[in-house]
């Protein structure tokens, strides 16, 4: 019973892993790299003048002035202070919809120099939200067909864990096991070192995953008791999502109610708290308000909030204290876990290895089934063979496409039109390239020459970004602008890595044609 | 940071003791360099969970339990995978426990 049982958890464990691998691949690699998503955003708005040293009033100061230019009649701004991971200022409102020049609402932002108080020109760019966007809407397909195809693909991830579980015999005695050099007995260990060390990680961002978007797979149950539609969902979501506040009267006159005012009353509350972000929510009604956010230091919450607004002849202090139902503080736990914004730069890096590591699992589960399959006389070679090469080209293409979006980002003209879209365009792109070229070039050297193309690739970054824009690796260290500088050594040691696979790949075929030689 | 230093050596010693501690493993030290009795082993593998428990008494002390637990995790995975690449390449470096 006992063996049958594990029998019938291993077939499930291929299958679920095999059916969606490379999709899983995908997700994992362009999650992980959304991580970074702040630190890509930085190096591709080159433009962005790094803030050092202003006093926050002073921020505030340059920042309505310019919001009171460029979006006056807008329902909502916000002011971005500057911080470790976005060291600049910026702004951003929400222009009203217009009937006469038949725009829909529609968020702008710019940064700003910190020295004239200018809005800075950013070149477009999708940026890095759009990469981090990737790993759940997929791009090209309708928004909820993304959702669903993501969220069938966590389920299969974690049926994928829980039976590997099962069915790893040794999970304690093997935990430290890799044999490096033997075959597949190697490939099983270092599926089951990425795989088994990283399970927390693993664990924790699959479930936290599929439920993020409950809301999408479950939205039956929500018909069933709120209606069908978004009107009626929304009342779900206001229902459950109410948050818990705290609120007090101040000393402070309706009439002295300004953004300068609330911001000096905030500091004066949380001393030693950094400011993250201010906003004037619907600005100019009866329900007008400023929030100010600071950067947490609770837990992994990323910010805590307080609200000013004035009503009759005082102002009343609102401060948030989470969410007030259980289910709902739950799910905000899982989704700052799974988002990791609270995370310092170690545990980013961390989120980012471990990210990784996933994407490592599934690439060896692929391995190992194409090893399993190959060793079989009965299988059906073309297909082994087809789906081998579109492995190559999946596991090495996807780096190299993030890759070109970046080079993208530098060699497009500036004045280019629908510029952001053709980012994206060029990523997918350079993926179809891929698996067009490995569908049909010399299987023999494939590996090594996609290697070579991933390190060329990514060695280039830091000298585009040298030859096409005023920074370099150089400049970056000496004026402490670390995220440029940190993206450029980071791409240039992925770039090391790519050579470093590319010659140990070489040698083991050199030692494999001298062994046939023989 | 000077915390986050303190987990790792501590959570790296953890992993290192407990992968000596497993016996198939010894075995590939003792051929090279020198070796473990069996009364070692027992040894290890009781400091090894120790350490583990006082780790994660002294992250969630630090940083509360939900940030605590998290530093723990992530720190746990850095350091044992890098157990398991320094005992298949360089499994020499670990021979610095064999005082012990």
């Amino acid at each position: 019973m006992k063996a049958r049982f594990r029998q019938s958890m291993s077939w499930l464990h291929t299958w679920t892993g095999v059916v969606f691998a490379w999709m899983l691949y995908f997700i994992f690699v362009t999650g992980s790299v959304g991580y970074f998503e702040n630190e890509i955003d930085r190096w591709m708005k080159p433009e962005i003048i790094v803030s050092k040293g202003l006093e926050d009033s002073a921020i505030t100061n340059i920042a309505t002035r310019q919001l009171r230019v460029h979006g006056d009649n807008a329902s909502q701004w916000y002011i971005s202070f500057p911080t470790s991971r976005d060291p600049f200022i910026e702004i951003s409102w929400l222009e009203p919809e217009n009937a006469e020049r038949k725009t829909a609402k529609q968020w702008h932002e710019s940064s700003l120099d910190p020295v004239t108080g200018a809005l800075i020109r950013n070149r477009q760019t999708s940026g890095g939200e759009a990469l981090y966007r990737l790993h759940y809407n997929l791009h090209y397909v309708p928004q909820l067909v993304g959702y669903i195809l993501t969220s069938i693909t966590a389920m299969l991830m974690l049926i994928g864990l829980v039976t590997g579980l099962i069915i790893h015999k040794k999970i304690f005695v093997e935990f430290f096991t890799f044999r490096a050099q033997k075959g597949l007995r190697s490939w099983l260990d270092i599926h089951n070192v990425f795989s088994v060390l990283p399970l927390p990680f693993h664990l924790m961002i699959t479930y936290s995953g599929l439920l993020l978007l409950m809301g999408i797979t479950m939205s039956p149950v929500i018909d069933l008791r709120y209606g069908e539609g978004q009107q009626n969902h929304r009342q779900f979501y206001a229902q459950s999502q109410i948050e818990q506040k705290s609120q007090q009267i101040i000393e402070m006159l309706p009439t002295e109610l300004s953004v300068q005012s609330a911001l000096a009353d905030a500091k004066r509350r949380f001393k030693s708290h950094k400011v993250s972000y201010v906003g004037v929510i619907e600005r100019n009604t009866e329900k007008e308000h400023i929030e100010i956010w600071f950067e947490s230091k609770s837990g992994v919450e990323f910010a805590s909030l307080l609200e000013y607004r004035a009503i009759e002849d005082k102002v009343i202090l609102e401060t948030s204290l989470g969410k007030a139902g259980g289910a709902a503080s739950v799910y905000d736990f899982l989704e700052h876990l799974h988002e990791g914004l609270f995370a310092d730069i170690y545990l980013r890096w961390i989120y980012f290895l471990s990210g990784l590591f996933g994407a490592a699992m599934v690439a060896t589960g692929l391995m190992i089934w194409l090893k399993k399959r190959k060793a079989v006389s009965s299988t059906n070679k073309t297909l082994t063979s087809i789906i081998e090469r579109i492995n190559i080209a999946m596991i090495l293409g996807v780096p190299i496409a993030i890759a070109s979006y970046f080079v993208g980002n530098r060699l497009l003209p500036i004045d280019f039109p629908s510029r952001s879209a053709w980012e994206m365009h060029i990523l997918f792109i350079t993926l179809g390239l891929c698996i067009l070229y490995c569908g049909f070039a010399s299987k023999k050297w494939l590996w090594q020459r996609m290697l070579c193309c991933a390190a060329l690739v990514y060695g280039l970054l830091p000298i585009l970004n040298a030859l096409t824009t005023e920074h370099n690796i150089w400049l970056s260290w000496i004026n402490n602008d670390w995220l440029m500088a940190g993206f450029d050594l980071t791409v240039l040691f992925i770039s090391i890595c790519f050579v470093a696979a590319f010659w140990v790949v070489r040698c083991r075929q050199e030692d494999i044609s001298v062994k046939a030689a023989q | 940071m000077k915390l986050i230093v303190v987990l790792f050596v501590l959570l790296f010693l953890a992993f290192a003791l407990l992968n000596l501690s497993l016996s198939r493993h010894r075995v590939k030290l003792s051929n090279r360099a020198g070796s473990f009795d069996v009364g070692q082993q027992g040894r290890f593998r009781i400091l090894g969970y120790l350490l583990l428990f006082i780790t994660v008494a002294f992250a969630t002390a630090m940083w509360g339990v939900s940030l605590g637990l998290v530093y723990w995790f992530a720190t746990a995975t850095l350091t044992s995978i890098l157990v398991v690449l320094l005992w298949t390449y360089k499994p020499k470096f670990f021979s610095f426990l064999n005082r012990c």
